[in-house]
């Protein structure tokens, strides 16, 4: 089996590349990708904790069934942001997020 | 082990020089080879790396380990940096495969089919329906240029290099206590895991479906269409 860590560092590793495209990039629809996949670098961390319980001899997989619940909030989210957007981009003609700045001040 | 640090911290340099390269800019050319050349040997030093610490523990789980994890690195890197949304969409879809792999080989068979039946299946086909209906023949000035890369990429690798710290640093190679056969993670028991112990969390999991579908109609419902 798998030493346990290594599910850790690949989790940290999508994690930040994620991080890293959402905090440059400026396209809207891209920006949510980004978060989709810290999503999974979040995927990858639980499993790896979960494979760490499994290995140790407790039955339980509640790293899984947490699992699945971030998917179902993964699932909502993008509903939701896909509405957003394009509500959005039918106002400003743009996917540029720089250009929904009237709140600012 | 302490050289191993330098190594792995050297390693991590050279990616985040190679990922700043890659970024969205002007004129790319000679730079972006340099760029791709500088994160292919950051990945690759770093299976090096995992296959070398792992010592006790060499089997053919670490090498398919190690191609899905180097497959889902290389796919997720290349998808921050394209300059198309849809090549993006496309990258994510191959890294999601890569990570559904992973989850296998962890023994959580139902969570790697659910993921790509779910994510790839339905939660990209919606990305990849808006980037249809937004209607980008080309890619605009936006999305040639991004936005603070060599903070983000300075911050991002910190953290990194903070997690990694934290990784490799936090005690022995752990060895397993017991070897597990092919039955857990099984569709059968973790549904009936689900449903002994996690009963109020799948309730309100499916109220909130619910209200993402109902609040996802009424965003996009335009009200002086209603008669």
């Amino acid at each position: 089996m798998i030493n346990y860590q290594y599910y850790i560092l690949l989790g940290a590793i999508l994690f930040v590349i994620g991080l890293i495209g959402f905090a440059t990039r400026r396209n809207m629809i891209v920006m949510f990708l980004c978060t989709e996949l810290m999503l999974q670098g979040v995927v990858l961390n639980l499993v790896g904790y979960n494979l760490h319980w499994l290995s140790k001899g407790n039955n339980l997989l509640d790293g899984q069934a947490f699992t699945i619940f971030l998917l179902v909030i993964a699932a909502a989210e993008a509903a939701l942001a896909m509405a957003l957007v394009m509500v959005l981009q039918r106002k400003n003609e743009t996917l540029n997020v720089g250009e929904f700045a009237e709140l600012k001040g | 082990m302490n050289e191993w640090f330098w190594i792995i911290y050297g390693l991590l340099a050279v990616g985040a020089v190679g990922l700043y390269l890659l970024m969205p800019r002007e004129r790319k050319g000679l730079i972006g080879k340099a760029g791709m050349l500088g994160g292919l040997i950051a990945v690759a030093g770093l299976i090096l790396s995992v296959l070398m610490r792992s010592k006790g523990a060499i089997g053919s789980e670490y090498f398919w380990f190690c191609l899905f994890g180097s497959i889902a690195v290389i796919a997720s890197a290349l998808m921050i940096i394209q300059s198309k949304a849809i090549y993006s969409a496309l990258y994510f879809m191959l890294s999601l495969l890569a990570v559904s792999m992973l989850l296998m080989l962890a023994h959580a068979t139902f969570l790697s089919v659910a993921l790509i039946i779910i994510y790839a299946g339905a939660i990209l086909v919606v990305y990849v329906f808006v980037l249809m209906l937004s209607g980008q023949d080309k890619p605009a000035w936006y999305d040639k240029e991004s936005r603070t890369p060599l903070i983000a990429i300075v911050i991002g690798f910190i953290l990194l290099g903070g997690l990694l710290q934290l990784v490799l640093n936090g005690g022995p190679v752990v060895q397993p206590d017991i070897v597990l056969n092919n039955t857990s993670g099984s569709v059968k028991q973790l549904g009936s895991q689900l449903f002994d112990n996690h009963v109020l969390a799948l309730e309100v999991a499916g109220v909130i479906l619910l209200v993402a579908a109902v609040g996802g109609i009424a965003l996009v419902k335009n009200s002086k269409d209603n008669a």
